[in-house]
């Protein structure tokens, strides 16, 4: 090693080192390579010593050609390890519907919204003000005390809980493999005035639509007016009040419907299958990301009809083409829940996934950390099951194989689980910030001993990637 | 409730998802809407909560609708081109589809994105239509 420096420089020699020309070194040169994990252990307790990288502010747009939205702040403290993650918002609350000479008008931009605006003027001109102002904030009057902080509070934690400390990094460079990086999540919203403005520092502007309970909208979204050369902080975001809650329901639960007493599938039931499984693709080949499994919950009159039940279901399934091993059986026990129909039937359900539900503004928080949905839509070109999303090629760069449109409990599609592709945007912000391009997923590990240093039991395992 | 409410003046088409609300002036100044709003039903699966069929909203008062027609004219409605999309792409937004029927010209403007993308001469063809229903609201 200290040849090495001596006849190329400090700098150069790390650069060989990273380049993997070590494989010329003969492993037998204990020396050397006893010397070059010293150096290396030495670069990093120098790397630590000189603290933390960064803040800067991550573009996702510049390290990904297919994206044009997102943002948000990274630093780096290698002595504690914490990649902390910051997004910064401000949030304009502004009514979901409003009175225009006596005539309720939806803003909020939902066909939900616009109906019921519709039923708001059917009402005596009298009564419809109490109707609207529950589309108000109490900030404009409105009858929820206290809802735009709860709103800034839900928005925070939601975030923040959904995103931070999913996964962990660990350093690869040689020698440096006990260097981690855990990732903490700082979501800091405010409400929209004239000390907190939209644009820098802040990364998005938050349109929060109000609408009472109950009211069901589907529309949230993530927009830079400008596309990937705007930068990272003219990002506005479109959620109603209802948003930072976790939804009513969640479209990871299937009822299948049998005949009441039968084993056999309805018509209605084969139909449902065949349409789910159209959503539900099979992993590629060589796939290293999971797609989600499906749980049939089998409940009937005993062991032999729940049994029978769950193999009707499997092999519908299966005959549409999903792979068998992605169909669990669980034996629900009891009574089948009866459908409502005029006949009713008996309800098997199917769970794909953890089946739990999703919280609007964590999956859109996660277009601001440069992820694409991944949920299917097939009335939006691109959305397709099996098609690739826009996160993809940076899953490229990992060598991960298998990130596509499909419906599961990936936060990107239709539930809350973070997956490591959902990780991606952090692992290169990562790179950019510590300077350092040798990350992978996983946490802090022994450093990889030259054999010489190793125990001697633990020697037999042969020399690591480098020593 | 008729199958279709008759001859437009204009008509907005409002899409997200699977959703989607109509609101259609006729040119005797009827108000007709319709509606799909597509919910989880109880045992997971989509199920319609609108309004399917036409529903009569408001009937414009003679002068509301010839102020609407007014405005529809100089509007520059007609001038617009058949998309009008968002500046940098948009994750997730509805659609807006307006139609124009106003002597022999025929318009249909498809506004991508609509609340992101910017689209004045719709903004204001939304007000007439919200002016001249509050108007004729007696």
């Amino acid at each position: 090693m200290l040849t090495l420096q001596r006849t190329v420089g400090n700098a150069a020699a790390t650069q060989i080192l990273q380049r993997k020309l070590l494989d010329l070194v003969p492993q037998r040169d204990t020396k050397f390579w006893e010397e070059a994990y010293t150096q290396a252990r030495k670069d990093r307790e120098a790397y630590i010593a000189a603290g933390k990288k960064g803040p800067l502010t991550y573009d996702p747009s510049k390290r990904n050609k297919k994206n044009y939205y997102g943002g948000f702040d990274v630093e780096y403290d290698p002595k504690d390890q914490i990649l902390k993650v910051t997004l910064k918002g401000v949030v304009d609350f502004q009514p979901g519907i409003r009175l225009v000479k006596d005539w309720a008008t939806a803003l909020e931009g939902s066909p939900a919204t616009a109906e019921a605006a519709k039923k708001i003027n059917k009402l005596k001109k009298g009564d419809r003000a109490a109707e609207v102002n529950k589309f108000n904030w109490s900030g404009a009057g409105g009858p929820d005390a206290g809802d735009e902080t709860a709103f800034l509070a839900k928005f925070k934690s939601s975030v923040e809980s959904a995103w931070q400390g999913k996964h962990a990094f660990h350093c690869t460079r040689p020698g440096w493999e006990d260097l981690g990086a855990k990732v903490e999540m700082d979501v800091q919203v405010a409400k929209l005035d004239a000390s907190n403005k939209a644009g820098a520092p802040n990364h998005v502007k938050i349109s929060a639509r109000k609408v009472p309970a109950g009211h069901r909208v589907t529309e949230a979204n993530v927009n830079r007016p400008g596309g990937a050369k705007a930068g990272p902080y003219k990002n506005q975001m479109i959620l109603t009040s209802r948003d930072v809650d976790p939804n009513d329901s969640s479209g990871l639960w299937k009822a299948i419907p049998f005949a009441d007493g039968s084993s056999t599938l309805t018509a209605a039931g084969k139909t449902r299958l065949t349409e789910l499984k159209k959503e539900l693709p099979n992993a590629p080949k060589g796939a290293t990301v999971p797609v989600a499994d499906v749980e049939v919950r089998a409940a009937g009159k005993d062991a032999a009809e729940r049994k029978a039940r769950f193999e009707s279901i499997e092999k519908g399934l299966t005959d549409a083409g999903m792979a068998a091993g992605r169909i669990k059986f669980t034996d629900q026990g009891g009574t089948a829940q009866k459908s409502k129909d005029k006949v009713p039937q008996d309800l098997v359900w199917l769970v794909i996934g953890t089946g739990a539900k999703q919280t609007t503004a964590a999956h859109e928080a996660g277009h601001m950390l440069g992820l694409d949905d991944e949920y299917v839509n097939t009335a939006h070109a691109g959305y397709g099951a099996g098609q690739k999303t826009e996160h993809e090629p940076l899953a490229a760069k990992e060598n991960m194989v298998g990130v596509m449109h499909a419906t599961s409990d990936s936060i990107m599609a239709d539930g809350n689980v973070v997956r490591e592709q959902h990780y991606l945007t952090f692992l290169d912000a990562l790179k950019v910030v510590s300077e350092i391009d040798r990350w992978g997923f996983g946490g802090p590990r022994s450093p990889d001993l030259p054999d010489s240093l190793k125990p001697i039991d633990d020697s037999l395992g042969g020399m690591g990637d480098a020593f | 409730m008729p199958s279709d409410p008759g001859p437009l003046l204009i008509e907005q088409r409002i899409e997200q998802g699977e959703d989607l609300f109509v609101r259609r002036i006729t040119t005797t100044g009827e108000v007709w809407t319709r509606s799909r709003l597509m919910r989880r039903d109880e045992e997971g699966w989509l199920e319609d909560t609108g309004t399917p069929e036409w529903e009569l909203e408001i009937r414009l008062a003679p002068g509301a609708l010839e102020r609407l027609r007014t405005t529809l004219t100089g509007s520059g409605f007609f001038e617009l081109p058949a998309e009008l999309r968002p500046d940098g792409a948009v994750i997730g937004a509805g659609d807006e589809i307006w139609t124009a029927v106003l002597d022999d010209r025929t318009q249909t403007v498809h506004l991508h994105a609509a609340g992101v993308t910017d689209a004045p001469v719709l903004a204001g063809l939304a007000a007439a239509v919200v002016e001249a229903m509050a108007e004729s609201d007696v």
